[in-house]
């Protein structure tokens, strides 16, 4: 795997995990904390976001659990583990050591 | 409103839709939402339709992301499944039919029997072993197909179904080597054994069955590879 690759996976890992970080939420609804933290910036859409969930619940970093609405619509609802947030500090520490890194390099700054 | 379900489903493609019920009825949910969304937003059923597909703009590669994010989960359960149970049911098979060959035609007299013991170069022991090789190899190609066919259910790899076909060798190597030294030991003082028996054993008891169990499992090689089961 190219190390870019690895890059976008893991901050969208980051993204993830930091949404779900103060409460469990389902698919589309993190999908719509991203976007509207990020300021519409970071987009998740059907395709790039379902195979993540799956890959961090098959890591043990989230649990999803089947819901239904009070519309009867059955829908998952992921929660971080506690394996999951172990996983975050170290997470924002690499990205916080990568943007420190390009601020220097490049001017180019974190959040 | 499309039914969103069903388009999932058919963009999915109905095998994976089969096998993974849940990821359809998840998919569809965030669809139908982002649908409601935008109608809420005020566009029309055309453009917010339009709008929702757009959250998928291929789907094969979809299908393949997912395949492969669940596998990081089952991966374990599905070797377990694909290879070691289907081996389980392939020794057990081999073994079974083995005993049942034994028990029901008299070859176990026959092993010890010196007119048929005696037409082999080995010492006594040896020729008996090498008899009773005879009805085990002939076993084993049902006993491999019988443990690639299960591995093949199971969503079994070809080279998956081939493992699984071999196990029965695997117990029976694993079992020798065992012993092998333990009858170096004991049988050189007491010269019941000789490195020079060494190559014939391992041909009659290595290299022939393993050729058995692949040749039984090779008409199961071709098939297309079934999705796995989730655990």
């Amino acid at each position: 795997m190219s190390d870019l690759l690895h890059m976008k996976r893991g901050s969208a890992e980051l993204a993830v995990l930091a949404v779900l970080e103060r409460e469990a939420l389902h698919g589309y609804e993190i999908a719509k904390r991203i976007e509207a933290r990020s300021g519409g910036e970071l987009r998740f859409d059907v395709a790039s976001l379902y195979p993540l969930l799956y890959r961090l619940e098959a890591r043990g970093l989230v649990k999803g659990t089947w819901e239904e609405t009070p519309r009867g619509r059955k829908r998952r609802s992921y929660r971080i583990t506690v394996s999951g947030r172990k996983a975050l500090a170290p997470l924002r520490k690499q990205w916080r050591t990568f943007f420190d890194a390009l601020e220097l390099v490049a001017g180019v700054r974190g959040a | 409103m499309p039914d969103w379900e069903q388009f999932v489903g058919d963009r999915l493609g109905a095998r994976f839709a089969a096998a993974h019920p849940e990821i359809v009825l998840e998919l569809t949910g965030h669809l139908e939402e982002k649908y409601e969304d935008l109608r809420g937003k005020g566009l029309s059923a055309v453009a917010a339709e339009r709008r929702a597909l757009a959250q998928v703009s291929d789907w094969i590669r979809l299908r393949k992301d997912l395949e492969r994010a669940r596998q990081g989960d089952t991966m374990k359960n599905q070797q377990i499944r694909s290879v070691w149970l289907p081996g389980l049911v392939s020794a057990a098979a081999g073994f079974g039919l083995l005993r049942g060959i034994l028990a029901f035609t008299g070859l176990r007299d026959w092993m010890f029997d010196s007119r048929v013991t005696e037409l082999l170069p080995f010492p006594a022991l040896e020729r008996a072993a090498c008899i009773f090789a005879i009805p085990w190899i002939a076993v084993l190609p049902i006993a491999g197909a019988l443990g690639a066919f299960v591995s093949w259910r199971a969503g079994g790899r070809p080279g998956q179904r081939v493992v699984a076909a071999l196990v029965p060798e695997l117990v029976v190597a694993g079992t020798a080597l065992l012993a092998l030294p333990v009858d170096i030991v004991i049988g050189i003082p007491r010269g019941e054994w000789s490195f020079a028996h060494l190559p014939a054993a391992l041909f009659v008891w290595i290299l022939l069955p393993a050729v058995a169990l692949t040749l039984g499992s090779l008409p199961l090689l071709h098939l297309t590879t079934l999705p796995a089961q989730r655990g």
